[in-house]
């Protein structure tokens, strides 16, 4: 039966509280048992019923514990997880992909009561060479320059290998940083007038100093101004 | 202050001794012969730029390695003469326990 309606009612009787469904004529008494959505679809919230669209246009409160095929990722703002501290661990969707920051938006601080687990490197600025910047006192020439410094937060690693020929009894070079400390230590590794030196070496940075100078047998100017000198060594440094 | 120009750079291969052109042009300050790349970044090489007064001269590469020659040559002297005097000493101490038997 297709493209059939309801023009006329004829046998009518009163409807009963009873009736399922009873079609009035609008101009008879009561009016309220005509065919509309609202008597004929229940809607709530509660069980059985169909929920519908609040005065906002949005859904009224209802227990979504059964829905699936939502997407739950979270934004890049974070703008749309609950209003909540966060109670579960923090865990993202791959490996070895996601940044947390970036060099423009950097977290502040941050405080952790367990270990930190980084596989890939630590630092601020990375294992740079500097030598050919470096004013270096104590060679004519040179068949090794090196100058490595890293910085990590407020302390700098330097790692230095120089050899070459001998024309200075200093030996000495700058590095791009200023130690807010007295430094005497280190530890090198000294070759002077192509002889290995068994005595002790220093390497001494002065506080609010750049240049790192290498004592040989407690004598800033020990050296032997000819022959092949070879320094290799490392020291760390605190800076402002 | 005086400084010299080193053009050849001041890299050397260490197999054949031969200098190496750097990358990096230096001088060289004569007060106590630190060497300075022509860089931006390196106070001394600003200093250098600043100084009104500075006296320029090309690097003595010839006497440079006259200077160095020299003083290989008196360390081997020195070197061999305190060897000989060593080797004397040890001839004397023997002899005198040779003559104590």
């Amino acid at each position: 039966m297709a493209d059939k309606k309801i023009s006329d009612l004829t046998e009518l009787t009163t409807p009963a509280a009873e009736d399922l469904l009873a079609i009035v004529d609008n101009s008879g008494t009561p009016v309220t048992k005509n065919i509309t959505y609202t008597n004929l679809v229940p809607t709530g919230t509660t069980a059985n019923k169909i929920v519908q669209l609040d005065g906002d246009a949005k859904l009224p409160a209802v227990d979504g514990s059964q829905l699936t095929g939502i997407s739950t990722g979270a934004t890049t703002a974070l703008d749309n997880l609950a209003s909540v501290a966060i109670n579960t661990s923090l865990i993202s969707d791959t490996d070895d992909t996601d940044d947390l920051g970036s060099d423009a938006k950097k977290w502040k601080d941050g405080y952790f009561a367990g270990d930190l687990k980084v596989l890939g490197d630590i630092y601020t600025a990375a294992w740079t060479d500097y030598s050919a910047t470096s004013t270096i006192t104590g060679w004519s020439e040179f068949t090794t320059k090196q100058i490595y410094t890293k910085k990590i937060g407020k302390t700098v690693f330097v790692q230095f290998h120089l050899a070459g020929t001998s024309d200075s009894a200093t030996t000495s070079f700058t590095i791009p940083y200023t130690s807010t400390q007295d430094i005497g230590g280190g530890t090198a590794d000294v070759l002077d007038n192509n002889t290995w030196f068994d005595g002790s070496t220093v390497i001494i940075l002065a506080s609010s100093g750049t240049l790192v100078r290498i004592t040989k047998g407690g004598s800033s100017a020990g050296w032997t101004d000819s022959g092949t000198k070879r320094v290799r060594g490392s020291i760390w440094l605190p800076i402002a | 202050m005086k400084y010299f120009k080193k053009y050849k750079g001041v890299m050397k291969d260490e197999e054949t001794g031969e200098r190496i052109k750097d990358s990096v042009e230096y001088i060289q300050r004569e007060s106590d012969k630190a060497l300075i790349p022509c860089v931006e970044g390196n106070a001394d090489y600003q200093a250098y730029l600043e100084d009104k007064d500075k006296i320029v001269e090309d690097f003595d590469y010839e006497a440079e390695d006259l200077r160095q020659q020299t003083a290989s040559a008196e360390k081997k002297i020195a070197d061999d003469k305190e060897a000989e005097i060593q080797a004397e000493l040890r001839k004397m101490a023997i002899e005198r326990i040779e003559a104590r038997k």
